[in-house]
């Protein structure tokens, strides 16, 4: 299943990775094989069985509107890159402009 | 002034759901006003190894709203992972459901300048909220309290046909979400928002167009709703008439709303569903809502307000207006039911008491304010003015007295010797010595100046110490001055 380089291109900027003509050039190519070998699953006969939603044996998993208490700011903070807080809050890049 | 084409709407309606913790953790779901960042866990903050687990109070409200929705609720539903990148989605996917929601093909009945609409409910599901941030010049600061509180997204048929269509349909949902006590669906806390999807449709060269539509996101107030829709509405007609954009586009846009510029402005031009790659959460196992469950939470659901409204109409005899009123505060609808099941008057008595300065000392009393006294008073002081012992104009006296002093109102009137006088002959001899004293205004009245019985009516209170009752009063008056003429 050959896939072509504006799949590739946007697959990329969905994902947020910047990726050079070369490296557009030889995902390319990787990203069909890797497909192929997915594409042969479409060769099970799968008419008998039923479809699922999920492989566990397991349903209604659930639990009580119990609230507790989590990590608190300054532990989950701790977690923030450096130049990633600001007081008691993660700072980021801005990403959506108004154009 | 009618426009050139139609608006077609459909919202899709996005509550926080009341419950006490998050939809996937523990973490208290009560974010507004809590310090930043202060409710969080492993799971809403999306670290590595943090496992999800379904919050069943939050199951149950979003399966009422559906059911108050006349939703149909499927045998299976799961969760799936709705995937984009952006700061206030720290696992870089939201939990959401794609292919099987929790509630599907429901119904809202609306009341329209137009008479009564159904709106289609296509689907009703469950999903997590994100963070909230805060912009500066180039960066943004992000809190995670409210991420992972319930969510439930209502998404309507484009079935309504103007923005204060779009408005009365999202009042609608929130007092019925609101009754069945889903939600709080506080608009000032962001607790709704709204994402309305708006597109214009015309006749041009005999053919009908439907270009694609705008999908105006995160509108948060009725006024929002109100001035967005008819300048994106304009907006795709003048750019259809100009040959612009809307002229080659064959997918949707995606736009926002600034109320300071007070337009919109492109967010993304494209947006494919594939591109949210969706895929079962293989964290969650599958949920097969029980027919029980089903059965216990439609048994529960409240009467909801549009058919209380008809119930009051139809039951008590009010004006629309009047069950309009009521309806519109549950805990006042509530308090007149049982005040009429107190009394044996006409339902309509008791209405105008609680619709009028009920109502009103509730509003000077200010939010979360209930009545002072039980409703057996209020039907206790309605009997007082239907049997005559009391005038209206005392009963107001006397209903405020009950407000400040909570004192019964027989009590309220005997202390403070409001009872009306409606003994015939006490009056007729009020009447006969207002009458011989004041012979010009009777001379006139006769003359055809109608305006001197009031003076005659107020001399005769005057002398009752102001406790005759007011009819009696204006009969013995107009018999009295017949008789004089008939002798004469
Ligand atoms: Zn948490």
């Amino acid at each position: 299943m050959p896939i072509d380089r504006r799949t590739v291109v946007h697959a990329a900027d969905l994902a947020r990775i910047a990726l050079t003509d070369a490296e557009v050039e030889r995902f390319t190519g990787q990203l069909s094989v890797v497909l192929d070998a997915v594409a042969r699953l479409a060769e099970v006969d799968t008419s008998a069985i039923p479809p699922s939603a999920s492989t566990l044996p397991l349903r209604n998993v659930e639990r009580d509107d119990e609230p507790r208490p989590g990590l608190g700011a300054e532990e989950a903070l701790a977690n923030a890159p450096r130049g990633g807080r600001d007081g008691e809050f993660f700072r980021v890049q801005e990403v959506l402009q108004e154009r | 002034m009618s426009l050139p084409y139609e608006t077609v709407i459909g919202v899709e309606t996005h509550v926080e759901l009341a419950t006490r913790s998050k939809m996937f953790c523990p973490c208290s779901a009560t974010w507004f006003g809590a310090p930043a960042n202060s409710l969080v866990c492993p799971v809403c903050l999306g670290l590595p190894g943090a496992l999800p687990v379904p919050n069943r109070r939050a199951i149950e409200l979003a399966m009422t709203a559906g059911l108050a929705l006349h939703c149909e609720v499927p045998a299976h539903t799961k969760f799936d992972r709705k995937n984009y990148l952006y700061p206030d989605l720290p696992k870089g996917y939201q939990i959401s459901q794609y292919d099987l929601p929790l509630n599907v093909s429901g119904w809202l009945a609306l009341d329209t300048p137009d008479g009564p609409k159904r709106v289609r409910i296509r689907r009703a599901h469950l999903e997590e909220d994100t963070a909230t941030s805060k912009h500066g010049e180039g960066y943004a600061l992000i809190d995670f309290n409210r991420s992972g509180v319930p969510l439930l997204e209502i998404v309507s048929e484009p079935d309504l046909r103007s923005a204060d269509e779009a408005v009365a349909y999202v009042q609608a949902l929130r007092e019925i979400l609101v009754f069945a006590g889903v939600s709080e669906m506080r608009l000032e806390e962001g607790a709704g928002r709204f994402d309305v999807n708006v597109s214009i449709r015309f006749t041009e060269d005999g053919e009908v167009r439907w270009p694609p539509q705008s999908e105006i996101k995160n509108l948060n107030s009725y006024a929002a709703i109100r001035e967005a829709v008819p300048h994106e509405a304009e907006r795709l007609w003048r750019s259809w008439r100009d040959g612009g954009e809307l002229r080659m586009r064959t997918g949707k846009i995606t736009v926002g709303w600034s109320p300071e510029r007070r337009e919109t402005f492109l967010q993304r031009s494209k947006e494919e569903v594939e591109d949210y790659r969706y895929f079962p959460d293989p964290d969650l196992v599958s949920f097969t809502p029980s027919r029980e469950t089903v059965e216990r939470l439609r048994a529960s659901l409240p009467e909801l307000p549009g058919d209380r409204r008809a119930r009051f109409a139809r039951v008590y005899a009010l004006s629309d207006y009047d069950a309009r009123v009521l309806v519109a505060d549950r805990a006042l609808a509530d308090y007149f039911e049982a005040a009429v099941k107190a009394s044996t008057r006409d339902p309509k008595q008791i209405a105008n008491w609680v619709t009028g300065e009920v109502r009103r000392r509730m509003k000077d009393a200010g939010d979360g304010a209930g009545v002072p006294f039980p409703p057996e008073q209020l039907a206790a002081l309605v009997e007082l003015v239907a049997s005559g012992e009391v005038s209206g104009s005392a009963a107001k006296e006397v209903f405020g007295d009950m407000w400040t002093t909570r004192r019964p109102p027989s009590e309220i009137v005997r202390a403070k010797g409001l009872t009306q006088v409606s003994d015939e002959g006490a009056i007729a001899a009020a009447v006969d010595a207002v009458l011989a004293e004041n012979a010009k205004a009777v001379a006139d009245y006769r003359a055809g100046n109608a305006r001197a019985l009031g003076a005659l009516v107020g001399q005769v209170r005057k002398r009752t110490g102001g406790k005759a009752n007011l009819s009696v009063v204006n009969r013995v008056l107009a018999e009295r001055i017949a008789r004089g003429e008939a002798t004469r």
